[in-house]
């Protein structure tokens, strides 16, 4: 408690007035000061560009010139990083959940299908099933410090999570051991408690302390500073759904009918020797996929191990096709599973979606080998097929009836400088 | 230091949506206080009159005194060249355009809102093919047909435009089979639409709740109406060929 960075933590936390101080300033018309913030709403803005301007991050609109591609700020010294977790606001304490402990796994799946993230609508929220989380948050090299959960002390009650893996990833020519950051999840209720930023730092602090400093993260919203831009396209596989719950719509002129025939596809898959990737698929599927990520400028760099746990098939989680023939993988394909709850539909509640993880051809024409894929995601009783217009990805969204989404997915790299990444030079999709 | 529980936390009262005037306005005056360095001393009393204005209305206090006092008396002079009778609204709105002219990007950091939070901060995002903005034109019965309104089509129906059919030469009952709205469809057949038509490619209504397979429409009209079974469209196929579905494919059978 003698740190004397997290004393500073503490009584700024104190220092700022609480929301019910402010709303009876604001009733009785005392004057405030007039650089005092108004609402806790624009407390909490402040805080959050405060909190950016703190990190080694670019500041937006910033240009960053051809051929830098390094780090903001140096590694640290075990020395300069601090020993004790941050501090949270009263009444709450720090807990690693350990995701091998079921029912420790199940509180973390019913934190994120209660709060995690919503279409702009809110419509849809995710829901990772708990198998899919395990899989996401368990790659080679895993920590169970880096699964950092949130506790209320008196009821032991799980309001907050932010979870790191780890990951080599290529940026440009240089390949940096980091962390993908997913899952920051503060429980609804808690959102003026400003529990995000500390959750960031923390899980910061504890993979610094494991001599990691970069990380890289997507978000649907803009913080400082993307380094890529991404937009999500979506193939209907069942129109019908799709349309009575709102994901997609009729237009005026087109009929229900004609639409069902628009989106019908074939019984089976097409392509001779199209079909479920096995463990002895994996040496030839792997060397396909590691040479094909060569050409991206923002890319994993998987082992043989790593390839395996990422894509070999495991039922509601990830699916991946080969064609093969005579021995010879020439063809992979993959998705994962990540179905949404439908939150006000008196009929379905529940929205099945495959998104597209990492397709390579070699033989096959694209358009046909993923034509085949999407059969698979149908057959597997898939409502919709996702895919972001990354990798080569635009050469089949349009051929295939792929209709565009309605907003874009962000990339980030943490304390790292580079110029903007084109969208077909990304090469790396997170969960 | 108070203990915390469940209850304490969780009673937080739902809060009113915000106009995107004041989310603008708002996100301009923290761009304003990060950013004052970079704005002109004219432009920034511009902003500081409406900002005056939106927070504590007309000027009525007295102008400061005092010989050195430029800066406050520059600032009272902005304010009350306000008057008192402009609105706190168009303040803003003089605000929000005055930062379009003088502060360049300050609209693009306004994602870092509280939007952020429910959008997840960070992970995928959950994108729909979203919305139809088509505007429904509540004269033209077949939109409101489209649109569901049952009220408003009462109001636009007579003998005419009940059996009426469109360029694609189909009739509003087709419609509602289609898109599969029963009430609609009820309607419709309560008030004597012809179950019989046939559109341009020879399909009924019938053909349509079929191959869209919504049962509850292929019942209706298969119990409750003079429905001709045996109907074919221009390919030669009767309604019930169009789906595979079983329970719909039951209902022919009896």
């Amino acid at each position: 408690m003698s740190d004397p960075s997290q004393k500073e933590e503490a009584s700024s936390q104190k220092s700022q007035p609480s929301v019910e101080e402010l709303r009876r300033l604001l009733n009785s018309r005392v004057a405030l000061n007039r650089n005092a913030p108004k609402t806790d709403d624009e407390l909490k803005k402040k805080d959050e560009w405060k909190f950016w301007e703190t990190q080694p991050v670019p500041k937006l609109g910033t240009v960053i010139p051809a051929g830098t591609n390094e780090p903001i700020q140096a590694d640290k010294t075990i020395d300069e990083i601090k020993k004790e977790p941050f501090s949270l606001p009263d009444g709450f304490k720090w807990d690693d959940i350990d995701l091998n402990n079921e029912p420790e796994l199940m509180e973390l799946y019913n934190l994120l299908n209660e709060n995690y993230v919503e279409d702009d609508d809110n419509m849809f929220r995710f829901d990772y099933s708990p198998e899919f989380l395990r899989w996401a948050l368990q790659p080679k090299g895993w920590l169970k410090q880096w699964h950092t959960g949130v506790r209320v002390i008196k009821s032991g009650k799980l309001v907050g999570f932010i979870g790191a893996v780890p990951a080599n990833v290529k940026v440009y020519d240089k390949t940096v051991k980091m962390v993908e950051i997913n899952y920051l999840c503060v429980h609804k209720k808690l959102r003026d408690k400003r529990v995000a930023p500390v959750l960031i730092k923390e899980i910061t602090r504890r993979v610094n302390l494991q001599g990691i400093f970069q990380a890289c993260y997507t978000a649907g919203v803009i913080l400082p500073s993307p380094v890529a831009k991404c937009r999500y396209w979506h193939r209907s596989l069942n129109p019908k759904k799709l349309i009575e719950i709102q994901f997609s719509y009729l237009q005026r002129n087109m009929t229900m009918q004609r639409t069902i025939k628009l989106y019908r596809l074939p019984d089976k898959p097409k392509t001779p020797g199209f079909r479920k990737m096995t463990e002895a698929d994996c040496p030839q599927a792997f060397k396909l996929l590691y040479d094909y990520l060569q050409k991206f400028d923002l890319a994993p760099v998987y082992d043989e191990e790593e390839f395996k746990h990422w894509f070999l098939p495991r039922d509601n989680v990830v699916d991946s096709f080969v064609v093969e023939e005579n021995g010879v993988v020439t063809d992979f394909g993959s998705f994962y599973h990540l179905p949404s709850t439908i939150m006000h539909h008196p009929q379905y509640k529940n929205l099945k979606a495959a998104y597209s993880f990492y397709n390579v051809v070699s033989k096959t024409p694209i358009n046909d080998f993923m034509n085949d894929v999407l059969i698979a995601a149908r057959n597997l009783e898939m409502d919709v097929f996702n895919a972001l217009d990354l990798m080569d990805n635009s050469q089949f969204l349009e051929n295939l009836k792929f209709g565009i989404g309605d907003g874009n997915l962000q990339y980030y790299v943490y304390n790292w400088k580079c110029p903007n990444i084109q969208t077909n030079k990304v090469g790396l999709v997170l969960q | 230091m108070s203990s915390i529980d469940d209850d304490e936390l969780f009673c937080n009262e739902e809060k009113q949506p915000k106009s995107p005037l004041d989310t603008l306005y708002e996100h301009g005056t923290l761009c304003v206080r990060q950013k004052a360095s970079e704005i002109s001393q004219d432009h920034l009393l511009y902003l500081y009159s409406r900002f005056k204005f939106v927070t504590e209305g007309p000027c009525n206090c007295d102008r400061p005194s005092g010989l050195f006092n430029f800066e406050a008396k520059k600032k009272w002079d902005s304010w009350k060249s306000l008057g008192d009778s402009v609105s706190k609204d168009k303040c803003k709105e003089e605000y929000v355009a005055k930062l379009d002219q003088v502060l360049l990007g300050w609209r693009e950091s306004l994602d870092l809102s509280s939007e952020a939070e429910k959008k997840g901060t960070f992970g995928v995002r959950c994108s729909t093919l979203g919305q139809n903005n088509e505007v429904t034109n509540t004269s033209d019965c077949f939109d409101v047909c489209k649109s569901g309104d049952i009220q408003q089509l009462n109001k636009l129906l007579n003998s005419e435009n009940l059996n009426q059919v469109d360029e694609s030469g189909m009739s509003m009952l087709m419609w509602a089979c289609d898109r599969g709205n029963l009430d609609m469809a009820k309607f419709l057949i309560e008030k004597g639409a012809d179950v019989n038509l046939q559109d341009s490619d020879g399909q009924s209504c019938l053909h349509y709740a079929v191959a869209c397979e919504h049962l509850e429409i292929v019942k209706l009209l298969i119990e409750k109406t003079k429905i001709d079974l045996n109907l074919e469209d221009s390919d030669g196929q009767k309604a019930e060929n169009l789906t595979n579905n079983k329970e719909i494919s039951n209902l022919f059978q009896r």
